[in-house]
């Protein structure tokens, strides 16, 4: 799977570092200074992540946690990310990180102590509140998980702090790590879904529609919280009737009012973002939708129609079984 | 359309030269030589003489006689897995900035599919620790492939990339004579070049003449520009993608016999069957525009335009009234109070009945 694994000096002893060399004996391992002498350094075509992937153990120094945008979570709490790593090994045919990194690379940052700290930090600063920390903005949360052990590093954090919630977003049916730990009420494993067509034709190498449900429903019969994002809904003529068969599907693995919270978002896209997919995916499904560049220069369907495809899909949900208020729509 | 094979030293591209019955071009002033269907530039060592050769050669030639340009030669090794004396194509060419640092821009080279990628050294690699540094980019090394690519970059020409491995970069390259060997080398290329390349050409011609439709109704009774060309291509490319079926009965011969029926120009026929695939695949967008006809276009003539946002995303209404008197005022004021705008309000969160997506 990849082709270098680049290791800080510094944290050759660590456990992750040992682990990888177990998990990919064929990768060659060097050791380096810093990530940024090499990640970065040059510009790596996107699409070199096919051929020829490396992967970065090293230390995230700055901001370790931002605030997240509006209309990212739940409304009426605070919202915030934390930065665990960087890129994703799937390849979804709309996502932001073609555009974001000047590499593909997947830079795993092992300092959880560090991240720990600056989330006690925040918790201080919004005394009485919830406040939500979401991993999975620039990677997928639960993909290499079992690899870099995170999902342990923040276990005790979070159960001692019933006031912080940690969201794992992923694409991915790796459950492995979190069905070893107790369940948690501040812990929710959020899936992406989609129709079956998507997640085959647009969303590479990520799991299967069937292993992501069964995944889901593994963790919901342990006792763990999950739930869901319809993001991104990308529009064909026919997605009303692809999203009552998901949702009908998800009605076969796990009562639908077992999701504790359902994101639902169309696709969209920054002037960078919608070039790069452009260049990448000339033939992709997406472009058949009716996309137009808005008066900020980001790509999106126009405000009536993503707002009644949004309003239709809730609708069916709401029939199915799902409460509205578990409902939210991101970035509207 | 011509290849342009480019080789750093003479000694490498020698037997090319005579096997292939290359004649000096002696118009220019440099290493230039023609066949009927090749060029072949001798560009030098190192990545600034190799870029300006290759522009000069380039502007020569012109730019849009070339079909790709492809460096071949030898390169040092920097990594285990190549073997020498083997060729390898190369996906990616990234420049030295500095003593072991790489350049910010890289280039990619036709050959995508590649794991290797190639680094152009400022100076020879005659250093473990240069080796070394250098091997945290790439697998080999030469002296010109990023001046070279940079070039084909701004002149969007398709750059390939072919080396033989003739040493491993590092101190063995200061005892190491390239001249000695040059013969052999130049030999192993050519016979790679015979092997290869007829399929590579023969593939990107038949990419290149890949057009969108066959219709001879087309052909005849409608006129395209050339940007009108482009579009109706790209939206045969997205009709075809939304619907084939639908994009099948848009290019049907009774639905052109009904458009040159209707239009005498060849223009205004291209047009109106622009116009019409351009609907057709926004049908949301013309549902909207033709809904808001209905609700806002019967105005008075106090009222002078309904403008709403051109990109769909604000409800703002902007609405222009030129009133000269008393009756003016009064069928501006009962305009505005039956104005639907709940309705149009609920467009935009969705809750619409009047919605047909």
């Amino acid at each position: 799977m990849f082709e270098t694994i680049y290791i800080e000096k510094e944290l050759l002893g660590h456990k992750t570092a040992q682990n990888l060399h177990q998990v990919f004996p064929k990768a060659e391992l060097k050791s380096i200074d810093s990530y940024t002498d090499i990640f970065g350094a040059y510009r790596k075509p996107y699409l070199q992540k096919r051929n020829r992937l490396n992967l970065f153990l090293a230390t995230k120094k700055g901001k370790l946690i931002k605030e997240a945008p509006d209309a990212y979570g739940l409304k009426g709490e605070a919202h915030y990310y934390f930065i665990h790593a960087f890129n994703c090994i799937y390849e979804c045919e709309y996502c932001y990180l073609q555009g974001y990194f000047d590499s593909p690379d997947i830079v795993l940052f092992v300092n959880h102590e560090d991240i720990l700290k600056e989330m006690e930090k925040t918790l201080d600063s919004c005394a009485n509140q919830n406040v939500w920390f979401h991993a999975g903005e620039f990677s997928d949360s639960l993909a290499m998980s079992h690899i870099s052990g995170e999902i342990e590093a923040y276990h005790d954090f979070f159960k001692s702090h019933p006031k912080a919630k940690l969201e794992l977003r992923t694409k991915s049916a790796n459950t492995r790590s979190l069905l070893k730990l107790e369940p948690l009420d501040n812990r929710f494993t959020s899936f992406s879904l989609a129709p079956e067509w998507q997640t085959k034709d647009i969303e590479h190498k990520t799991a299967s529609l069937k292993q992501r449900l069964s995944a889901m429903k593994k963790l919901i019969q342990a006792g763990h919280k999950v739930a869901v994002h319809f993001d991104p809904v990308v529009l064909n003529k026919d997605y009303l009737s692809h999203y009552k068969l998901l949702i009908e599907q998800m009605s076969e693995y796990f009562p639908i009012d077992q999701i504790e919270y359902l994101s639902l978002g169309v696709v969209r896209y920054t002037k960078e973002v919608f070039k790069a997919t452009q260049e990448h995916y000339p033939e992709s499904p997406i472009f058949a939708g009716e996309l137009i560049t808005s008066f900020d220069g980001k790509v999106r369907y126009p405000k009536p129609l993503r707002m009644s495809v949004l309003r239709n899909i809730e609708s069916i949900l709401i029939k199915s079984g799902l409460q509205k208020e578990k409902i939210y729509l991101c970035m509207e | 359309m011509i290849n342009l094979l480019v080789f750093a030293h003479k000694a490498e591209a020698s037997v090319f030269i005579r096997e292939l019955h290359f004649k000096r071009d002696n118009s220019f002033s440099g290493d230039l030589y023609q066949t009927q269907e090749l060029c072949l530039l001798i560009c030098g060592e190192g990545p600034m003489r190799a870029s300006s050769k290759l522009s000069k050669a380039i502007h020569h030639i012109g730019p849009d006689k070339i079909q790709q340009v492809i460096n071949l030669g030898v390169a040092g090794s920097l990594s285990e897995k190549l073997n020498l004396e083997q060729i390898y194509d190369f996906s990616v060419v990234l420049g030295e900035a500095s003593y072991g640092k790489p350049e910010f821009k890289s280039f990619e080279t036709k050959n995508i599919h590649s794991k290797n990628y190639l680094i152009t050294a400022l100076d020879r690699v005659k250093t473990t620790d240069y080796s070394e540094q250098l091997s945290n980019f790439a697998e080999a090394v030469d002296r010109e492939a990023w001046g070279l690519a940079y070039v084909c970059d701004e002149y969007k020409l398709c750059f390939l990339c072919y080396k033989l491995i003739s040493d491993k970069a590092g101190p063995e390259t200061q005892c190491f004579d390239v001249r000695e060997k040059a013969k052999f080398y130049s030999e192993k290329i050519f016979e790679f070049y015979l092997q290869n390349f007829s399929k590579v050409n023969l593939e990107s011609k038949n990419k290149s003449q890949k057009l969108a439709v066959d219709n001879d109704l087309l052909d005849k009774h409608f006129f395209f520009s050339a940007t009108q060309k482009k579009n109706f291509e790209k939206l045969c490319l997205s009709l075809q993608k939304m619907d084939s079926k639908l994009f099948l009965e848009i290019l049907e011969k009774e639905n052109l016999e009904q458009i040159c029926a209707e239009f005498n120009r060849p223009k205004d026929r291209t047009k109106a069957l622009l116009e019409e695939m351009q609907n057709n695949l926004n049908p949301f967008q013309k549902g909207f525009s033709a809904k808001l006809k209905e609700w806002f276009s019967a105005r008075p003539k106090a009222v002078k335009q309904v403008q709403t946002d051109p990109f769909y995303e604000k409800e703002d209404l902007k609405i222009l009234l030129e009133i000269k008197n008393q009756e003016d005022l009064i069928d501006a004021q009962n305009y505005l109070a039956q104005l639907p705008l709940k309705k149009y309000h609920a467009l935009f969160d969705g809750l619409s009945k009047d919605q047909d997506v």
